[in-house]
């Protein structure tokens, strides 16, 4: 998290970056909503990322796949899932494997706990340095200013997550966290922060960073990892980057810390193969990441280098509820973010206005599950439900699914607004009766060509196209007359034509 | 710090965490008629067939990923490499691979000794390892640690320069595991890492750029006996 190693430089409040992704509770999605639609510049920069990675990365797995594809997610899915229903065997095989690698295995019941054992870790060994690779891990425990506040200064250092650090911003996508900033914002932050001649010039700005990075890879004492996979069998941590940056926080530091959530966990190499072989495909449409690490215990006797020790950091926050429920599935998720490449709401806002660590049909998901679905109310109703985050998903987390049984839990637990409650409510006595039903739409007919009227847009003859549309522009119906036509009902409803028509037998 | 207050565990006890999440799972007593994992069937898994042409596979996706692909013979690699190595314009040379020191210094280059400890490999301009396995599917090198290369060789150098022996180009990454992967068979290196091209990030508007962090040139050089 960006905002944080501002916080304990200065002791100060919360900055920028900690209130996109830690806004106050409940959280309200409208006011970042709106914001989001008057920014051309981030709709058109997100919209083409996605939709460029989404068409990369179908091509690639039809390519490779062929029929394939739906087995093997299915396949995919079925592993994480085994491994979720027997989660306590496979942690305790995974325990016991990487302790006898070398690992020390620390277990933590929440953000509080996992923050307070790297921090002690790095007191004890007396780390001042922490160099950090991506990890939506340590966003979501908020690691950063736990360690800041400790004394010791973190530095992110994965291109785009370091640039974010920099500038106090916020990550928008769990791949690409600053697919919503241009290079002339990367120009002017490394003009302001590390004195760097301004450009626009794209690989003059990767030298910069690497520069600037290569000085804190070198003085770092503890490196942070997260983890994208853990294999039981062996006690391995799996670390998928492709920048390098991974390596170097888990080789060069003298401390090497993994702080993995324990849902990651999958049983042996070759279920780790099944996984490995969808992530970069469905994620950046490449068939492997550049770096793939499988890391298991520190440096052996005889080896020249890599960290004197390995700490692994196993964090529930929230997992084992999700477990224990019906939506055990959710854990499944290998954090790819095909869903968001994929969601035509994701598309048209980035990842802000969800309003925390996980963003997209995932996170509209996982955070009301995690966090509270009254604190986070909005989120399961910004989607259209069409679908293409389960189609897109490479291990078939039915997320239509469990976004409709959000909103049900919504009105269950009643934390629906106050509006949508009343229009529910008249709607479900509308079409209660058979009376009702005819009142109530033959309201709605007489209201709507009144409007196509005042608007000037009621053509004479009945079929639909002849019959014109509303021109009506006053509020509340031009939300939707704006942007869209709405076509003039006809004068009599359905039932009664049907009738009119039985009796003319095929007179239209 | 002594072992004993290394090996102190923080956080939560193993038996509280664990406790959780067998009551989460809804396990009660012991676990031994746990259900078989899901099989990973071959059938549907496996992308390429050890029978194939794996040497020229590996040759094409490697290249795909953005690696420069030499087929030699055992008495071309010397030379291979030292022309690579020149024409890189690299100076500071480490090399993990016997029988190449003598070849690079003749050329002259400076060849970094390991012995002094870690420093020198940050200025490094050129790295040459060897590899334990290399993958066709994917056009994949898998670099473990051991006593010669360890970990930082293959990631500090601007050019990474990889000797493949054609036997150890497998063809699909459960082949790795099943010749490498340990399976009981003894301890797996504490670092395996697989590379699958230059060092890349496209973190700024998406433009593709190299060498971020890790090597921005990988050299494979395929030695066929």
């Amino acid at each position: 998290m960006s905002g944080e190693a501002e916080v304990g430089r200065s002791g100060g409040g919360t900055s920028g970056g900690g209130r996109i992704l830690f806004p106050p509770l409940p959280y309200r999605m409208k006011a970042r909503i709106t914001q989001a639609l008057g920014n051309e510049q981030l709709q058109q920069f997100v919209g083409q990322a996605t939709d460029r990675k989404t068409r990369e990365s179908d091509a690639v797995l039809t390519e490779t796949f062929g029929d394939r594809l739906g087995p093997l997610r299915e396949l995919a899915g079925r592993i994480k899932q085994h491994t979720l229903d027997h989660l306590d065997v496979y942690l305790e095989r995974f325990v016991d494997a990487a302790t006898a690698a070398g690992s020390h295995v620390h277990f933590a019941s929440d953000a509080e706990q996992a923050n307070a054992i790297c921090v002690q870790i790095a007191r004890r060994e007396g780390c001042r340095l922490c160099v950090k690779s991506k990890s939506m891990l340590t966003e979501e425990i908020r690691l950063n200013g736990a360690l800041a506040q400790a004394g010791v200064e973190v530095v992110e250092t994965d291109l785009g997550e370091f640039i974010i650090q920099l500038d106090g911003d916020a990550p928008s996508h769990i791949v690409t966290p600053m697919i919503h900033k241009d290079r002339r914002s990367v120009g002017r932050v490394f003009e302001r922060k590390l004195g760097a001649a301004y450009s626009e010039d794209p690989v003059e700005l990767c030298q910069v960073a690497r520069q600037a990075l290569r000085q804190r890879f070198r003085a770092a004492d503890l490196g942070v990892t997260g983890g994208n996979f853990l294999v039981a069998q062996t006690g391995s941590v799996v670390v998928c980057t492709n920048e390098g940056n991974g390596r170097m926080c888990s080789s060069v530091p003298r401390v090497h810390v993994a702080m993995v959530g324990m849902e990651k966990l999958v049983p042996t190499y070759r279920d780790l193969t099944v996984l490995l072989k969808l992530l970069a495909r469905s994620s950046t449409a490449q068939a492997m990441t550049v770096y793939t690490q499988v890391l298991t215990g520190p440096r052996r006797d005889g080896e020249r280098d890599g960290p004197q020790q390995m700490h692994i950091v196993l964090v529930d926050n929230g997992r084992s509820a999700i477990l224990r429920s019906e939506h055990r599935e959710v854990l499944r998720c290998i954090r790819c973010g095909a869903c968001l490449n994929r969601c035509p709401v994701y598309r048209k806002l980035g990842g802000h206005p969800y309003g925390a660590v996980y963003s997209g049909p995932i996170g509209a998901v996982l955070t009301p599950m995690l966090r509270g679905l009254v604190n986070y109310r909005d989120l399961p109703q910004a989607s259209s439900l069409c679908g293409a985050c389960y189609e897109g998903c490479p291990v078939r987390i039915d997320l239509p699914g469990h976004l409709i049984w959000l909103r049900k839990q919504s009105v269950s637990q009643g934390v629906t607004g106050l509006r949508e409650r009343i229009v529910f409510r008249v709607w479900a006595w509308s079409v209660r009766w058979v009376s009702t039903y005819r009142l109530s739409s033959w309201l709605c007919r007489r209201m709507l060509r009144a409007m196509a009227a005042v608007g000037g847009n009621l053509a004479k003859g009945d079929r639909c196209s002849a019959r014109g549309w509303i021109g009506w522009r006053v509020w509340p119906l031009s939300r939707w007359t704006a942007a869209r036509d709405l076509p003039t009902p006809p004068a009599d409803s359905f039932r009664k034509w049907y009738a009119k028509y039985r009796k003319g037998s095929g007179d239209e | 710090m002594s072992e004993s207050v290394r090996a102190e565990q923080l956080g939560e006890s193993r038996a509280a965490f664990m406790a959780r999440v067998r009551q989460a799972v809804g396990r009660r007593g012991q676990a031994e008629s746990m259900e078989t994992a899901p099989e990973v069937d071959e059938a549907l898994v496996r992308l390429v067939s050890p029978q194939d042409d794996v040497v020229e596979l590996f040759t094409r996706r490697a290249t795909a990923a953005g690696m420069r692909v030499y087929h030699v013979d055992n008495t071309g690699v010397a030379g291979t490499v030292t022309e690579i190595v020149r024409a890189a314009g690299a100076g500071r040379v480490a090399v993990a691979v016997d029988g190449l020191m003598a070849h690079l210094r003749e050329a002259g280059a400076t060849v970094v000794d390991r012995v002094d400890g870690n420093a020198a490999l940050w200025e490094l301009d050129a790295a040459v390892t060897g590899v334990t396995a290399a993958i066709a599917e994917t056009g994949t090198l898998v670099c473990c640690s051991d006593a010669q290369q360890g970990r930082l060789l293959s990631l500090l150098a601007p050019v990474h320069v990889a000797i493949v022996r054609s036997s150890d180009v497998v063809a699909d990454m459960l082949d790795y595991w099943d010749r490498f992967g340990g399976d009981g068979a003894g301890p797996v290196a504490s670092s395996q890492v697989m590379i699958t091209g230059p060092s890349k990030t496209s973190d700024i508007e998406g433009v593709l750029i190299t060498g971020v962090h890790g090597p921005g040139e990988v050299h494979v050089v395929v030695v066929d006996p």
